[in-house]
């Protein structure tokens, strides 16, 4: 039995590699607020969700067959809850078993699998009434084809199948054992003893010495019981394991469909909290050569401020390389970012955080953010950032995404400018796609003079105009705005000169 | 008495009001020191205050000497089996609270009560050693220490524990399991199951067969076995009376200066767990001079102390540098190359002066500081989503919250600010903070790569990191006392970092065949 809700013709495996550098890829981009808010509080669907977005497809077929199973999810939200509600519940049974020391009683470890077979009977059962209630409002091929296995493989069948005898290490008279008192007044250093019996009336029965004071577990007491197990094997410690198969392989289908639904689930998780503060939604076209985007934006700052932040517009239509100027706090790197989570979105299958959103698959997506220095590092800053790109370098190869957010911003303007604007068109001729956010003037003005560049300029606005944060075409301008705010915090008047 | 009642032992952080202001978590994060203080925190979270918060000079002196004390093996080995001791009461009360059952709580009572007396028998051994020499809180824990072991409460509880405990070791019992039925009593004459089963299949036994028993984890105390318990006191009535007395006579018996001392003393514990390994690769480490009055600043063989821990695990040598701020100076001003340790320097000069003020041993041969009652440090900050703002403006308003803040005894450590704006910008923003902080006068540490602010005026004075005159791309990691001249290799740098045109074609180049060959 096969799930197939991720590829047509394989299992979606949440520990396959993942992309190069998705440590700093999740850092830089905050896909750490993506990946709660496609959870829904869950964290199994945050690990998958995770997953996904870090393990980007780079096949149109697959991302086609995601969409189609993603739209169905959003449409059938609550069945897709359902379902995922009954693998849990199928999940929950195997903790049972695992939280039992049941190695060395054979006998209990089948009464365990039987116990566990007759649940899974009972999840088969409501799958199948889950299937026959829901199949038919789904369209895609991937929940098309789990509902028609449920429906044809899965019947209560299993259930007859696994009952079976428990009548061994029989002691008819109970079990004698000598034991001590440990820590706390556990039972500890038990050795079974062989009884002396005595004769009463048609009962043999096993003679103690007197006093002697008893007591009798409540018949409902599952956990007494399970003590006393445990009791009775620490005093038989000599019975070899017996195995539970059947029961491990419906565990991993039930595992895999779990995982699988996990994604669509947390498409639909995501989809909603963005429907509630009013943010757009669509499925991307990722066939095209150019970049076209429409109310685009940042979903994980959308999902964490809680409300509808400014989309923006970008179109790049032959040309790789983006760069975004201006002022700061003006919204470059919410931008940047919408970028990246955008490309990694469309490219697990989900929709994307925008009106409109075409762009050609990339092969990986690569980050090199000025981070906060790592303060125990050996090396400056400079080195750093110069030993990151290193990194990136050495693995990037034609039809990568990378995108920069004030690169080189740890050494001087001239220099940062000079190293940025070498490392730019060698990548820029290998039809590497490269989208830079940077206070590098000097760099900016030299690629807008570079021919062969062909470089689309974004620009942020300054502070205080009323559509804040919505960047606009536009050339570099030489200043970086950074005085307003300092002459405004201590009434300095730089600025003005 | 008057005299003698003040100095009685109270606290092994510190004599009273000798704390002055506390350090938030943004500086120790900037100065790289937050896992010193992580190891602190999680060791001694109730030392939490203690440890963030500057000291007076006599607060200083005093945790010196403590620190100095522990110096002596025997005194620190007797500390640390008080403190195994103590973690091992305070689990064990915690089980018996929590016990659901009476004789659970009075058995799980008996066992702590066993490890405490067991603690402060190994803490006042370890003090044994010449109580003269090893400081003065020291020894007021001593005298403490000698009238509490003396005192009867003491001396009965040790003596009743270990009876209790010596009789319950000793008891055994038989266990009848019959079904949901179980039934316990005395000890009777029967054999060993365990022993008539090996004896009978004895004779089939030829080479030594693999042992396929299981394992088991001694278990929580689940009910089935209080119920045993509880038949087994019926059992053996005496030895639980006197147990049950036990524990009814000695609700609490813990002192609360014995347990302020085991939160307390694990500050110290733990910051010299910390710096032992760097002190073992020979890197040195000494009790500064800070005094409340002085102004200058000497600093002899000073060594970052997170770049030396990182060093330290990769065995790498450390360079130490030497510092000064003599009056007139109050900045220096670190310029030069990158790489070439500028950072590192800054966060030295605020861990020296942060460290001093808490009491610790400082990262260096010799230093002479002032005591100073705040460090403020501005270094960038990555952007944060949450707050919506851009890097330059959250340095704007950090600086403007260190202007708020400092006093002349203040020092302040600036790092690179203004990185995120232009050159033209920055020039006029860092003259601007330098002659702040020149007004103000407290001693700080500007790194920048605009060397000419370091001939802003005559507090600022040029520290440079050198590079070797041989191969200009090669650092030192050493910071010189001289003029800045201006030149910056960051070019050179990127070549060997492969980062030059050619370079990055030939690599994109390999990288596209070996994708092809992969496709293959």
């Amino acid at each position: 039995m096969k799930v197939r809700l991720m590829y047509r013709d394989a299992d979606f495996d949440p520990e396959d590699v993942e992309i190069p550098f998705a440590g700093d890829l999740a850092r830089d981009l905050q896909l750490e607020h993506l990946w709660d808010a496609l959870s829904g509080g869950d964290s199994f669907v945050r690990h998958v969700a995770r997953c996904a977005t870090l393990q980007p497809l780079d096949d149109p077929d697959v991302i086609d067959y995601r969409q189609r199973a993603c739209h169905d999810a959003l449409r059938n939200p609550d069945a897709v809850l359902r379902l995922y509600a009954l693998t849990v519940d199928a999940l929950v049974l195997r903790r049972k078993i695992f939280l039992l020391p049941v190695s060395g009683n054979p006998q209990m470890e089948l009464s365990f699998a039987v116990r566990m077979m007759s649940g899974f009977a009972d999840i088969f059962a409501r799958m199948t009434d889950l299937a026959a209630e829901v199949a038919g409002r789904f369209e895609s091929a991937a929940f098309r084809g789990l509902w028609d296995t449920v429906t044809r493989e899965l019947d209560d069948d299993y259930l007859r199948m696994l009952r079976k005898t428990l009548s061994e290490l029989d002691f008819p008279d109970g079990m004698l054992m000598s034991a001590g008192i440990g820590l706390g007044g556990a039972v500890v250093d038990q050795w079974a003893k062989q009884p002396r019996r005595v004769r009463k009336r048609l009962h043999t029965r096993i003679a103690l010495t007197r006093p002697s004071f008893s007591f009798t577990l409540p018949e409902r007491d599952d956990a007494g019981a399970d003590a006393l197990m445990r009791l009775r094997q620490r005093g038989l410690n000599d019975i070899a394991n017996a195995a539970t198969q059947s029961v491990e392989h419906v565990l991993s289908f039930f595992t895999a469909l779990r995982t699988e639904l996990a994604f669509y689930l947390a498409c639909t998780n995501l989809a909603a909290r963005l429907r509630e503060i009013g943010s757009p939604v669509t499925f991307p076209m990722l066939d095209a050569d150019e970049v076209a985007a429409d109310g685009l934006y940042d979903p994980c700052l959308a999902v964490t401020v809680g409300r509808a932040p400014v989309g923006n517009s970008v179109e790049l239509a032959r040309g790789s390389l983006l760069i975004i100027t201006g002022a700061n706090r003006g919204g470059k790197s919410t931008m940047l970012r919408a970028l990246g989570v955008a490309q990694l979105m469309a490219q697990s299958g989900m929709f994307v955080a925008a009106q409109r959103f075409r762009a050609p698959v990339a092969r990986r997506v690569l980050t090199h953010w000025t981070r906060d220095e790592d303060v125990e590092l050996v090396h400056g800053k400079f080195d750093d950032e110069l030993e990151r790109m290193e990194q990136i370098i050495s693995i990037i190869a034609p039809r990568d995404l990378l995108l920069c957010n004030e690169t080189f911003a740890s050494t001087n303007e001239i220099e940062g400018s000079e190293i940025l604007f070498e490392i730019t068109q060698p990548l820029v001729g290998n039809e590497i796609r490269l989208y830079i956010v940077t206070h590098l003037f000097d760099f900016a003005y030299r690629a807008s003079s570079a021919p062969d560049l062909d470089v689309v300029f974004l620009r942020a606005p300054r502070r205080g105009t009323d559509d804040d944060f919505q960047l606009r075409p536009g050339p570099p301008s030489p200043t970086s705005y950074g005085m307003d705010y300092y002459d405004q915090v201590f009434g300095t008047h730089y600025s003005e000169r | 008495m008057r005299a003698e009642a003040v100095d009685e032992f109270v606290s092994i952080l510190a004599p009273q009001g000798s704390s002055l202001i506390p350090q938030t978590d943004d500086v120790l994060r900037d100065l790289a020191l937050q896992r010193v203080f992580a190891q602190i925190d999680e060791s001694a979270p109730r030392a939490r205050n203690a440890s963030r918060n500057l000291l007076t000079a006599a607060g200083v002196a005093y945790r010196q000497d403590v620190f100095r004390g522990l110096q002596n093996r025997e005194l620190r080995a007797g500390v640390e089996r008080y403190l195994a001791g103590l973690d091992e009461y305070a689990a064990r009360a915690q089980t018996s609270s929590r016990a659901l059952h009476p004789l659970e709580a009075q058995l799980w009572h008996l066992h702590s009560a066993a490890s405490y007396v067991d603690a402060v028998i190994a803490l006042r051994r370890g003090l044994e050693s010449s109580t003269h020499t090893i400081g003065r809180g020291w020894c007021l824990l001593t005298d403490y220490l000698d009238g509490y072991l003396r005192s009867p409460a003491f001396t009965a509880l040790a003596s009743t524990t270990r009876a209790i405990g010596d009789e319950l070791d000793r008891l055994r019992f038989n266990l009848l399991i019959d079904g949901p039925k179980v039934t316990v009593a005395a000890m009777d004459a029967e054999s060993d199951l365990g022993e008539i089963v090996a004896a009978t299949f004895d004779r089939f036994r030829s080479a030594e067969a693999v042992d396929h028993r299981s394992t088991f984890r001694t278990p929580r105390l689940d009910h089935v076995q209080v119920w045993i318990l509880e038949r087994v006191a019926q059992v053996h009535p005496e030895v639980f009376a006197r147990l049950r007395e036990f524990a009814e006579s000695t609700a609490s018996f813990d002192d609360a200066r014995l347990t302020r001392l085991g939160d307390e003393v694990r500050f110290y514990l733990a910051y010299l767990d910390y710096v032992e390994p760097m002190c073992r690769a020979g890197l040195p480490m000494c009790f500064p001079t800070a005094s409340a009055g002085a102004t200058d600043v000497t600093v002899r063989g000073g060594w970052d102390l997170a770049l030396g821990r990182r060093l330290t695990g990769a065995r790498e040598a450390l360079v130490l540098n030497d510092f000064d701020l003599i009056r007139p100076e109050r900045i220096a001003v670190i310029s030069g190359p990158n790489q070439g340790g500028k950072t590192t320097m800054a966060r030295l000069f605020g861990q020296l002066h942060y460290l001093a003020a808490i009491g610790c041993p400082v990262p260096a041969r010799a230093a002479w500081l002032p005591l100073v009652d705040r460090v403020l440090t501005v270094f960038e900050r990555e952007e944060r989503l949450d707050s919506l703002e851009g890097r330059l403006a959250a340095e704007i308003q950090r600086l403007a919250t260190v202007f708020a803040t400092a006093t002349p005894n203040s020092a302040i450590v600036i790092n690179e600010a203004f990185a995120s704006t232009s050159l033209h910008d920055a020039r006029i923003l860092t003259a601007d903070v330098l002659t702040r902080i020149t007004e103000l006068g407290a001693v700080a540490v500007c790194v920048t790569f605009i060397d000419e602010m370091s001939r802003l005026n005559q507090a600022t004075v040029s520290y440079v990191s050198a590079v070797d005159p041989r191969d200009p791309v090669r650092r030192t990691f050493r910071i010189e006392r001289r003029a800045a001249d201006g030149r910056v290799y960051a070019h050179a740098l990127a070549a060997e970092h492969r980062l030059n045109a050619e370079q990055i074609r030939q690599s994109i180049a390999a990288q596209a065949i070996s994708t092809m060959k992969a496709i293959r």
